[in-house]
């Protein structure tokens, strides 16, 4: 191709290229001013009207379209003779399944059985006397086949009958049960979550011996099809906030729930919150303590987290090991955490405050000290501020980021060279760097990394407040801020209980109480317990 | 019914009621009226809020009697309709000052203490946002935010009394009681008109508040809580001030702390502590303003309260925002005027509606 040639393709615009292009399918234009239009999407799914078939050619060929089993080697269909004579299928997912279950007790088994005379029901018959299996059961449903499947169990279908039996032999490969990485403790127990739901559930267990303490399982709502475990004390938990939780989980339709934090923002009210209003949690220890109290929890097949709901602001200022020490060191930690958090959210705009609109309020040796180190920097002291905590942001992303030991190596680099590089070059004072890295250490202090998050939110809103109204703006601010902690519910609990509204409690809310011998659950629960009262 | 009343609860109704009392007590003093012979303050405001808590009282009695929901379901079981409705526009008008008084005293001081340079206008606002968030957010969340910032509101009070030590001189009492009976029944008359909406509000939220009942009690423990630190307080001031002195003072605590801590270099919290108070006066005027609409939308059978709030909210913040330009004369006479001598007409109505209810037959009960 020539210049020319090239110059005339460019120019040549009603003609059409020959790259490929994604085009949309639907029918119809956008509308102009409109987000994405949600739309009821039919459904196609072969499984909800099929019924299962005497004739195994036929289901096969059922589970072939479902599965697509052409293009997917991952479904195996294995056909037998049951009993030596009945021609059956066992249908599993390869990697998801056993194998060593499914040939020890489901093909040899099912092959060198043998059929007595005279069984009716032959599905029943394969259950009770011929399958060696401690979780088995029968379906005539479709959906449950696949479901089944998609879990690793393996189901069989046998000639001349409308059932299929379920099997378990799920095996699948997982991580084992680690130190917990992100809620580490001193003293208490070392052990986190796994990505699988039921080791999960096991750890629970094994602190909860508790004949109440149940696990409902079912699906997340997402089209993934992952499991959900819902874990409460029945009797124990509040009955309409399990039927609370349950309503919003049930409410989910979406493409993928993929994680407990997806799960978390679908099931929570308000949404554009910076707060939480659910606690998550990689530690059994913590589940089963919020358990006993008669919280709710969700787990999720896939997430190393657990979610309990409801949650208030000082449960989540609470540290998985602040009663497993002695009750005046569990009470300076937790003096300490509040002091930090009051330093995170409060300092830098505070500062702020004083220097640019109240320079009265701050002594002459404070001023001057302000006044030296900020002489040679360029930018106004508001925008060296966020510019620092900005930088103080990309050091900590950076270093969560960054696998292993770089990652605190880049918390050294960025805290201690970077910082004293831009002293020496003007770019920023010492003052408010160490302003900024208080505010960093104060935060680090809060035990949950979403309410850390939230925090770096309300330091940015005081820190905005602060510029333009100085300790006006941060009276209304830390006003608002309140008023908002005030009105937010996490579950149907206000999120400042116990302290407002205050609710009955022998132990203090703000420090730490006493360890005393006590059967009562938190008041704010209103567990079923209390009714008894 | 979506008047956003919510549920409040006994320490939260308390909390509400003690602060308002508090900042009312003492800060919205009217210094050229109470200070005008000799300083009592510290004796009738106490007394004027155990007048509105006896009145208070009176007016729970009845409502106990009819078994009533609420003070207008009350008053009109009383009075009628209409009696109910003149009763209640006295209440509003009440609570309007309890609402104007505190807040414009505070942006005032902002603009005379603290933002010097800035205009009258742009401290306003800042309350705008302020006042419109929380007053939608509804009565459960004023009243928490009440409970919340209670004891931040007493530790600040503490805090510039103990400061105010070395300027204790009990000379400065003279002469004791020197305005006279007359006068200090004067200050509890006119005070009564800032005290008393504050605790009838608790009748007019009474549904919120678990009833009449949990309302009295909620009502008893505010006013002590109220009287001992409005004593206190007023006493301390007394104390540091003489009545001379404290004539042309609008926020004398403020001026206390400003006395005292000047040359303490890093100690100097007195501006520290006006912000917190200042949190408080919007805190009250919120409050007000919520009882205002409450009744209101009682009164014309609202649905929703909350349009009237923001009507209420949009007149107050209207009315401070003036009180500093060409109008600033009329609506300070006028506010003042209202405060000295309202409880002339607002006392004896109130009374009037009230009062056949408490006093009528039980025959003759209407339920």
């Amino acid at each position: 191709m020539n210049f020319f040639d090239a110059v005339i393709k460019h120019l040549n615009f009603d003609k059409g290229s020959a790259e490929f292009e994604l085009l949309e399918q639907e029918v119809g234009q956008p509308p102009y001013f409109s987000t994405w239009q949600e739309a009821e999407i039919p459904d196609t799914d072969p499984c909800t009207k099929a019924c299962i078939s005497p004739h195994i050619e036929e289901n096969l060929s059922l589970i072939r379209r479902v599965f697509r089993t052409d293009i997917n080697p991952d479904v195996i269909n294995r056909r037998f003779l049951f009993c030596g004579r009945i021609p059956a299928l066992a249908v599993f997912m390869n990697g998801m399944s056993d194998a060593k279950q499914i040939n020890d007790f489901i093909i040899r088994d099912g092959m060198h059985a043998a059929l007595a005379d005279g069984v009716s029901d032959l599905v029943r018959y394969a259950m009770d006397a011929v399958f060696t299996m401690n979780e088995i059961e029968e379906t005539s449903s479709w959906m449950q086949i696949k479901e089944a499947i998609l879990d690793g169990r393996t189901a069989v279908f046998l000639t001349g009958q409308t059932r299929a039996v379920l099997l378990d032999t799920r095996g699948y490969e997982k991580r084992g049960v680690e130190a917990a990485k992100n809620e580490k403790a001193v003293k208490g127990p070392q052990e986190g979550f796994t990505e699988s739901m039921r080791t999960n559930v096991t750890l629970i267990r094994r602190i909860v011996r508790c004949e109440d303490l149940v696990c409902e399982f079912r699906a997340s709502g997402g089209q993934n099809g992952v499991k959900i475990g819902i874990l409460y004390r029945e009797g124990i938990a509040n009955a309409s906030l399990v039927a609370e939780v349950k309503r919003r989980l049930a409410q989910i339709d979406t493409k993928q729930v993929m994680s407990a934090g997806t799960l978390q923002q679908l099931t929570e009210y308000h949404s554009l919150s910076p707060v939480p209003q659910a606690l998550s949690t990689e530690r059994p220890d913590r589940t089963a303590a919020f358990l006993m109290q008669g919280h709710v929890a969700v787990l999720l097949e896939g997430s190393p987290l657990a979610e309990i709901m409801p949650v208030t602001l000082f449960s989540l200022m609470e540290a998985p090991e602040d009663s497993y020490i002695r009750r005046s060191a569990g009470m300076l930690l937790r003096f300490v955490r509040y002091f930090g958090v009051c330093i995170s959210v409060l300092l830098p705009g505070y500062f702020l405050a004083m220097v640019l609109h109240h320079q009265g309020l701050l002594s002459t040796e404070i001023l001057s000290t302000v006044i030296a180190s900020r002489r040679m920097v360029f930018e106004p002291i508001a925008v060296e501020l966020l510019l620092l905590l900005l930088v103080f942001q990309l050091i900590r992303e950076a270093g969560m980021r960054v696998p292993g030991t770089i990652g605190q190596a880049i918390g050294i680099i960025g805290g201690l060279i970077l910082g004293q590089a831009a002293v020496s070059a003007n770019l920023a004072s010492s003052v408010i760097l160490i302003v900024v890295a208080l505010t960093g250490l104060g935060s680090f202090c809060v035990p949950d990394y979403s309410m850390q998050l939230s925090m770096a939110f309300y330091r940015l809103f005081l820190i905005f407040a602060a510029w333009m109204g100085g300790l006006l703006g941060i009276t209304c601010g830390v006003m608002l801020l309140i008023a908002h902690l005030a009105w937010l519910k996490s579950y149907g609990v206000p999120f400042l209980t116990p302290y407002a509204p205050r609710t009955k409690r022998k132990k203090p809310f703000f420090l730490r109480g006493k360890v005393t011998p006590h059967r009562r659950s938190e008041d704010y629960l209103n567990t079923s317990e209390d009714s008894l009262l | 019914m979506r008047l956003r009343e919510g549920r409040i609860g006994t320490q939260e109704a308390v909390a509400l009621t003690a602060v308002m009392l508090c900042i009312l007590g003492v800060f919205a003093l009217e210094p050229g009226f109470s200070y005008a012979d000799g300083n009592s303050t510290f004796v009738s405001v106490p007394l004027s809020i155990t007048c509105s808590f006896l009145f208070f009282g009176f007016v729970r009695t009845g409502m106990v009697r009819y078994a009533s929901v609420d003070l207008f379901s009350y008053w009109e079981c009383s009075a009628g309709k209409i009696g109910a409705s003149l009763a209640s526009c006295g209440l509003l008008l009440a609570l309007f000052l309890c609402a104007y008084i505190p807040t414009s005293r505070f942006v005032t001081m902002m603009n005379v203490f603290v933002f010097t340079d800035a205009h009258y206008n742009n401290i306003v606002a800042y309350l705008i946002p302020v006042v419109g968030i929380i007053l939608f957010l509804g009565g459960e969340t004023i009243s928490r935010m009440a409970l919340f910032f209670a004891p931040f509101l007493v530790i600040s009070l503490v805090v510039a009394l103990v400061s105010a030590i070395p300027s204790y001189e009990l000379y400065r009492l003279y002469p004791l009681f020197g305005d006279g009976v007359g006068h200090i029944a004067e200050v509890v008359g006119s005070n009564t008109t800032l005290f008393l909406p504050a605790m009838l509000g608790l009748l007019v939220l009474s549904p919120a508040v678990h009833g009449v009942s949990r309302a009295g009690r909620a009502g008893l423990i505010a006013c002590g809580i109220a009287v001992f630190l409005c004593a206190v307080t007023l006493f301390v001031i007394a104390l540091v001030y003489d009545y001379k002195e404290l004539t042309p003072l609008q926020l004398p605590l403020y001026r206390i702390n400003m006395k005292v801590q000047q040359e303490q270099g890093l100690m100097r919290l007195d501006k520290l502590g006006v912000f917190v108070w200042m949190a408080g006066s919007i805190l009250v005027s919120v409050y007000a303003i919520h009882i205002s609409s409450i009744l209101y939308a009682r009164m014309f059978s609202q649905e929703d309260a909350r349009p009237a709030g923001a009507a209420f909210a949009v007149v107050l913040i209207s009315i401070i925002a003036l009180g500093q330009g060409k109008a600033h004369g009329i609506i300070f006479e006028s506010v003042n005027f209202l405060h000295r001598y309202g409880y002339y007409l607002f006392l004896p109505l109130l009374f009037l509606v009230s009062a056949p209810g408490v006093f009528r037959k039980k025959q003759e009960k209407i339920i």
